[in-house]
């Protein structure tokens, strides 16, 4: 079926953007919980997803589901979390940019985009999110120097001032949204990309650049408010946003930098419309030489 | 299939929601003066596309009083452009800020306070220019007063080790600062004070000041200060180091020691003040909280301050 493989730097790309879907939508929820320690939970949650995604990589050699039933329920599970995500999507979409917007016009739309992407298999998804990443490491750069200037160290707390059990509840909470859609890896199939042997080493960095990325955004957050400021705001990342505008003399357009939120969300959407199809409609025929 | 798609995303998007503002319909204001007189508030608006025209409004709550005020002439009330808010002291407390935070989106304005009516310095100072100047201009000749935008009080504020502080102004033929006010604690502090808790903040690093030597008043520049604070064996020692200079005089050995006297003087002046008061605006507690776990104002209040400033002169030039 598919004549050409997919290569190993985008296949890393399209790991990189699952690894932080969950930043921009609810890291709210994570600090609720946590607080000011949110950034131990953090930690906690990335040491035992990566302790995880090892499983992963093995399971995606050996396992290739045949079974009717169980591809059924795989597909309705998904589906379940693809309308969750995209409702979380349109919400972000609307209380950030779209104010006066109508939310089901900017759903629709979000759906037929994520539809064109995943068109065809996995190959048009992991090009795109190379391309994207492209665009992703300058438009955060910019955010990063932009925001420095607003940083007020003063605001650091001394560790381990909330209850054990909260730190230990945001830990496992980051690390549910950080695996659920780094599963979706192991629907890829593993003999289609070239250079089989380096990709487990790949993808492992890409997780863990990704992970950095959701650390140092979320230290970002934390110097320059305070935390009970951070729970009173839906989407708080964009207070950071807001932060460019005085450095950089950009106004609203800070806002326009701020698209690269979008991206990985996007791609998350497509990719699980891809399983999907897949799934169910059973165009992909496994290889049996290996 | 795929060009079915994006035939559809074309036509949704032009024929799309498109809900618009027109700017002829809109009264956009860029600055603010809320003040509470005879039980009642009074909103003042300087509406940007009037001319810079200010619209008076009154009522009996703030909810009331942003009621009335989302009409004027005719026109609805945009404030996303909005860029400086002048508070009365009076109006300053835990639900006027919240009001503001819930109410409006952007939180990046800067806010001033002031003591006088803002009745009487509204009409004279109202267009955002003013402030911003003035700020500016302050900001570099004497350091008594800084930026401070809404979302540095608001967090300042909610946090609890630091308190939330605003720049206290007034006029008298032009705008002058007058220090900070604290709206947690209703306390105001004076220029020389203030200026010291931005030293120690890091906020400024060079200041002019006049100081008076034997009967003559000299006009001193310190620049390139920078600030160390560490706390040990309950004794605070804060460190500050920079330079000095005099376009009055060339021997500048005694305007030094005045200066780093009256430097020392406002530092005992302000870390007192937070002692007794207990409040944190120069964050020296801090220190202690590292250490303690918590905030302790005992503590602090039995702890010895050292203050230690170095001050170089500037190199003599040898004029031909």
């Amino acid at each position: 079926m598919t004549n050409k493989k997919i290569g190993l730097l985008q296949l890393a790309s399209l790991t990189f953007f699952l690894s932080i879907s969950s930043f921009p939508l609810f890291i709210e929820k994570v600090i609720k919980i946590s607080k000011s320690d949110t950034i131990i939970s953090i930690i906690l949650g990335s040491i035992l997803t990566l302790i995880i995604f090892k499983g992963i990589l093995v399971l995606r050699k050996k396992v290739k589901p045949k079974n009717k039933y169980l591809k059924i329920i795989i597909s309705l599970i998904l589906s379940i979390i693809f309308i969750y995500l995209l409702l979380e999507t349109t919400n972000f979409i609307k209380d950030t940019y779209l104010s006066s917007g109508n939310f089901y016009s900017i759903l629709i739309l979000l759906l037929l985009m994520c539809l064109t992407i995943s068109l065809k298999d996995y190959k048009e998804i992991t090009s795109l999110s190379l391309i994207l990443l492209f665009i992703f490491i300058p438009l955060f750069a910019i955010n990063i120097i932009g925001s420095t200037f607003s940083l007020d160290l003063t605001y650091l707390k001394v560790p381990f001032t909330n209850n054990i059990i909260d730190i230990l509840k945001g830990g496992v909470l980051f690390f549910i949204y950080e695996i659920v859609p780094l599963l979706l890896l192991l629907f890829i199939p593993y003999n289609e990309i070239d250079n089989r042997k380096k990709q487990d080493k790949y993808l492992y960095l890409a997780l863990i650049f990704g992970l950095l990325i959701i650390i140092i955004d979320y230290l970002l957050l934390y110097f320059s408010t305070s935390t009970n400021i951070l729970t009173s705001y839906n989407y708080p990342f964009m207070l950071v946003i807001n932060s460019l505008s005085s450095t950089f003399i950009l106004g609203r357009l800070s806002y326009i930098i701020s698209f690269y939120l979008l991206f990985s969300p996007l791609i998350t959407l497509s990719l699980i419309i891809c399983v999907i199809k897949q799934l169910e409609l059973n165009k992909y025929i496994p290889k049996t030489q290996e | 299939m795929k060009k079915i798609i994006i035939c559809l995303i074309v036509l949704l998007l032009f024929l799309g929601y498109t809900p618009y503002d027109e700017l002829n319909n809109l009264a956009v204001v860029d600055t603010l003066g809320l003040d509470f007189t005879d039980n009642k508030y009074t909103l003042y608006l300087n509406v940007i596309n009037d001319d810079n025209k200010v619209y008076t409004i009154t009522g009996n709550s703030l909810g009331e009083v942003f009621l009335k005020a989302r009409n004027i002439d005719n026109k609805k009330t945009y404030y996303k452009h909005l860029e400086v808010a002048v508070f009365n002291t009076n109006t300053l407390d835990d639900t006027t800020i919240k009001f503001f935070k819930d109410g409006f989106t952007s939180i990046d304005y800067l806010v001033l306070a002031t003591e006088d009516k803002v009745s009487d310095l509204f009409p004279h100072y109202h267009k955002r220019r003013d402030y911003k100047s003035f700020i500016k201009k302050e900001k570099e000749m004497s350091g008594s007063i800084i930026n401070t935008t809404f979302k540095e009080l608001l967090s300042s504020n909610s946090d609890n080790i630091k308190d939330g502080f605003i720049p206290l102004i007034s006029y008298n033929e032009s705008l002058i600062s007058k220090g900070i006010f604290i709206p947690s604690k209703s306390i105001s502090l004076d220029k020389e004070v203030a200026r010291a808790s931005f030293l120690l903040n890091d906020k400024i690093d060079s200041f002019n000041t006049k100081i008076e030597l034997n009967d003559k008043s000299y006009e001193v520049n310190l620049y390139n200060l920078k600030t160390n604070t560490k706390y040990k064996d309950n004794t605070i020692n804060i460190k500050i180091t920079g330079n000095i200079d005099s376009p009055d005089s060339n021997n500048l050995t005694e305007l030094k020691m005045e200066s780093i006297k009256m430097l020392k003087d406002d530092i005992e002046e302000l870390l007192n003040s937070e002692k007794n008061n207990t409040y944190n605006i120069s964050n020296t507690i801090n220190h202690i909280y590292f250490q303690t776990r918590k905030l302790d104002y005992d503590t602090y209040k039995n702890s010895n301050i050292k203050i230690d400033i170095k001050l170089k002169e500037k190199e003599n030039i040898i004029h031909d």
